[in-house]
């Protein structure tokens, strides 16, 4: 050590207060990143985020509204899911039957609704025995709750007496064109229906999403196809018909297998455009609207499809309410928001360590320069360290913040891991980006701290006076 | 080891924009320095120290730019050759100078460490230095004698003597001899002495012969008035082949040492 023992106290506290700044601007740094990461990862990954419900006033809106929206959608990388809808906040979804079950490639958009209201489960066992490949199906005779768990019974009751009127108005547009026999034989089958469907929870304290919650009952929308395949039906004779529908002792509806799939004549058409149930909400999945985007800066925040926004906003103002409009906008402000927490982070970061990672290098230097001119100059007359010298000097600081910069990284990633919450690994490029760019402009700074003994004035006999 | 000092006249030294010296020889315009002692002899601030410091690369401009300023060559190499930098002159300095200073001076660690660091050039003398004795606690002669023993190489063809005696009592001064003796001849060729206290001997001695004369100019500069200017004069006596002069050295010393010994003998008996 060439620093006599006065000195080496004041050198070893600089040393530590370097260390001590640079690990807690570092650790801060970290942190914040982890929150913002946090936020970041919970924002792309709800799908909720993805969807949206817009109005369609009438029939002929309805039509007019997917026959201009729909390929501007697709421009977009979204696409209108038609088998659902929302009408007075209830969704009527289509369960996939058993003979589409066997075609089914998997990858419809409308599997995303099934996972975001939780009916995955519910839809897969809807029909008792999908596998029977009988002239008959059993399908439960329930429409599922969706937000009811913390709801008195007074309440639900209400629900459930709107949604069976709700039915019942359905069931009656269906009708329309009927008489005589079939009539009768149709109005038999709507009762058994509507008389014998009950509500069921999803799970016993089963939470909706909340950016869902305003959708109250999920309806399976097969009901509505057997009515409309009962009215259609010119196939069977007529006593057969009235036993094609019948309530089982297990709270399930037995009916001819074909009478829950989709009817033909809504196969390749709007679905129940002709059935006046509107305004009905439909559903817009958005899968690419959110995603993570890399920055030159180094670091990674929210990419936001505005243009699909700015479209949307467009569509609110043109009519087309959206059925949640506030998510919207949380959607956007909260994107804004963590994007300008990840900006800000990294700015601060890159600044501070830069400015830490640079002054007190240069200080050391300076330091050592100051208090120790007489020892190198002495040494430097009899020994060419020169380049040792320097090279020590430059690497002290940065060998320092290789150690708090690396001890808190493997200590982050450690942590990470044991949470088993993945690895956000483009931490490390902002932090060796930091650390090379110190330590590079550090090089010049150390250098000139001891340009006495590099120039072409070489003066090593006064500066070993002290001079 | 070869050694050999080429200077070009005039040699100016810049030390900053307030100081300069100028060196001028009376023999004519260039000025070489080959086997042998060169004593450098004259007043106090005459400029000695400071020419010997150019000569041992530990003063002075270097490399191109200096073109003007330095004219000296070691072994046919000019100080301010194109190519010439600071790391070739720490090499030089590394390879072939053993710089003795005016005021010792040591680094605070233990002797031993001192001469690891400053020399460590024979694993053997080592463990003649202590590890746990720190030098700056000595007093002044006996740090000028370790010093002597640190830094004095005798595979480095040239030495650099700042006032080496000084402090030293007649023991140390003996051995300094004796080592001046034993290194002559080994790996080294050339020595510049300086010393206030061996004028009257050097200028006696019949083995010394004058080499030259150094007039010195200092200047210095102040702000709107003239230049102070300053002249000064150094004389440089050199003997090719000092052994004889070494061992007569060592002799004299050896008889005062003698003499006060029979002195204190004799005031002891007195007593």
């Amino acid at each position: 050590m060439l620093f006599r023992k006065t000195t080496r106290k004041r050198f070893i506290f600089l040393v530590a207060a370097f260390m001590l700044m640079m690990g807690f601007n570092t650790y801060s740094y970290v942190m914040r990143f982890h929150k913002t990461e946090t936020e970041k990862r919970d924002i792309l990954n709800e799908k909720a985020f993805k969807l949206f419900f817009l109005r369609t006033r009438t029939s002929a809106d309805c039509a007019r509204f997917l026959v201009q929206n729909e390929k501007r959608f697709m421009d977009y990388s979204s696409e209108i899911v038609r088998e659902a809808f929302i009408y007075q906040n209830n969704l009527y979804i289509h369960f996939a039957s058993p003979s589409e079950l066997m075609l089914n490639d998997g990858n419809r958009d409308i599997d995303l609704l099934y996972d975001l209201f939780n009916i995955k489960r519910v839809s897969d066992n809807f029909f008792l025995n999908p596998r029977d490949t009988g002239y008959e199906v059993n399908a439960k005779a329930n429409y599922f709750d969706h937000n009811g768990v913390w709801l008195s019974d007074d309440i639900l009751r209400v629900r459930h007496k709107g949604l069976r009127q709700d039915l019942l108005d359905i069931a009656d547009m269906i009708r329309q064109g009927l008489s005589g026999k079939r009539l009768e034989i149709y109005n038999s089958i709507k009762t058994t229906i509507i008389d014998n469907i009950k509500r069921i929870p999803l799970q016993e304290n089963y939470e909706p999403n909340p950016y869902l919650s305003r959708v109250e009952n999920i309806v399976p929308m097969n009901f509505l196809y057997i009515l409309t395949n009962i009215r259609e039906d010119n196939s069977t004779d007529i006593m057969d018909l009235r036993e094609s529908v019948r309530y089982e002792g297990d709270s399930s509806i037995k009916t001819v297998r074909s009478y829950v799939d989709i009817p033909s004549r809504y196969k390749d058409n709007l679905l129940y455009h002709d059935m006046e149930i509107y305004p009905r909400y439909i559903p817009v999945h958005a899968p690419e609207l959110l995603k993570p985007r890399w920055n030159w800066l180094l670091y990674e925040d929210i990419y936001i499809n505005s243009d699909f926004m700015d479209y949307i906003e467009k569509l609110h103002f043109k009519g087309n309410y959206m059925f949640s409009y506030e998510k919207s906008h949380i959607i956007e402000d909260r994107v804004k928001k963590i994007n300008d927490d990840i900006y800000s982070n990294h700015i601060f970061f890159y600044l501070t360590d830069m400015s830490v990672g640079i002054a007190f290098p240069f200080m050391i230097s300076l330091f050592a320069f100051i208090h120790l001119k007489t020892e190198i100059s002495f040494l430097l007359m009899f020994k060419n360290r020169i380049r040792e010298l320097l090279f020590i000097f430059w690497l002290m600081p940065v060998f320092l913040m290789l150690i708090v910069k690396g001890g808190i990284l493997t200590g982050y990633l450690i942590y990470l891991n044991s949470l088993g919450y993945g690895t956000s690994t483009y931490i490390v490029f902002s932090l060796l980006m930091t650390f090379m760019l110190a330590s590079i402009a550090f090089y010049p700074i150390n250098r000139w701290c001891f340009s006495q003994f590099i120039g072409e004035k070489i003066n090593l006999y006064a500066l070993h006076k002290g001079r | 080891m070869d050694g050999h000092f080429k200077i070009i006249f005039p040699l100016i030294l810049d030390i900053d924009d307030s100081f300069s010296v100028e060196f001028v020889s009376a023999k004519g315009d260039s000025l070489e320095f080959n086997e042998g002692i060169y004593y450098l002899c004259g007043d106090n601030g005459s400029g000695k120290t400071t020419f010997l410091n150019m000569l041992a690369l530990i003063a002075g401009n270097i490399g191109k730019h200096a073109a003007n300023k330095v004219s000296i060559s070691f072994n046919g190499e000019a100080y301010n050759g194109d190519n010439f930098n600071y790391l070739r002159a720490a090499d030089i300095r590394e390879k072939n100078f053993c710089i003795f200073p005016q005021k010792a001076f040591f680094l605070p660690i233990s002797t031993r460490d001192n001469y690891i660091i400053l020399n460590g050039t024979e694993k053997e003398r080592e463990k003649f230095f202590s590890s746990r004795e720190y030098p700056d606690l000595l007093s002044g002669g006996q740090q000028q004698k370790i010093l002597m023993d640190i830094v004095l190489d005798d595979k480095k063809p040239v030495w650099f003597l700042d006032e080496p005696l000084t402090n030293m009592d007649a023991e140390s001064r003996h051995y300094f001899w004796i080592t001046l003796d034993k290194a002559y001849g080994k790996g080294l060729a050339i020595i510049f002495f300086i010393d206030h206290w061996l004028d009257h001997i050097i200028i006696s001695d019949p083995d010394f012969q004058h080499h030259c004369a150094l007039g010195v100019t200092m200047k210095r500069y102040s702000k709107g008035i003239s230049p102070d200017i300053e002249s000064q004069g150094i004389q440089i006596y050199k003997n090719s082949s000092p052994h004889a002069f070494f061992s007569r050295q060592a002799l004299i010393i050896e008889r005062e040492m003698s003499l006060n010994k029979m002195g204190a003998l004799s005031h002891g008996m007195h007593t």
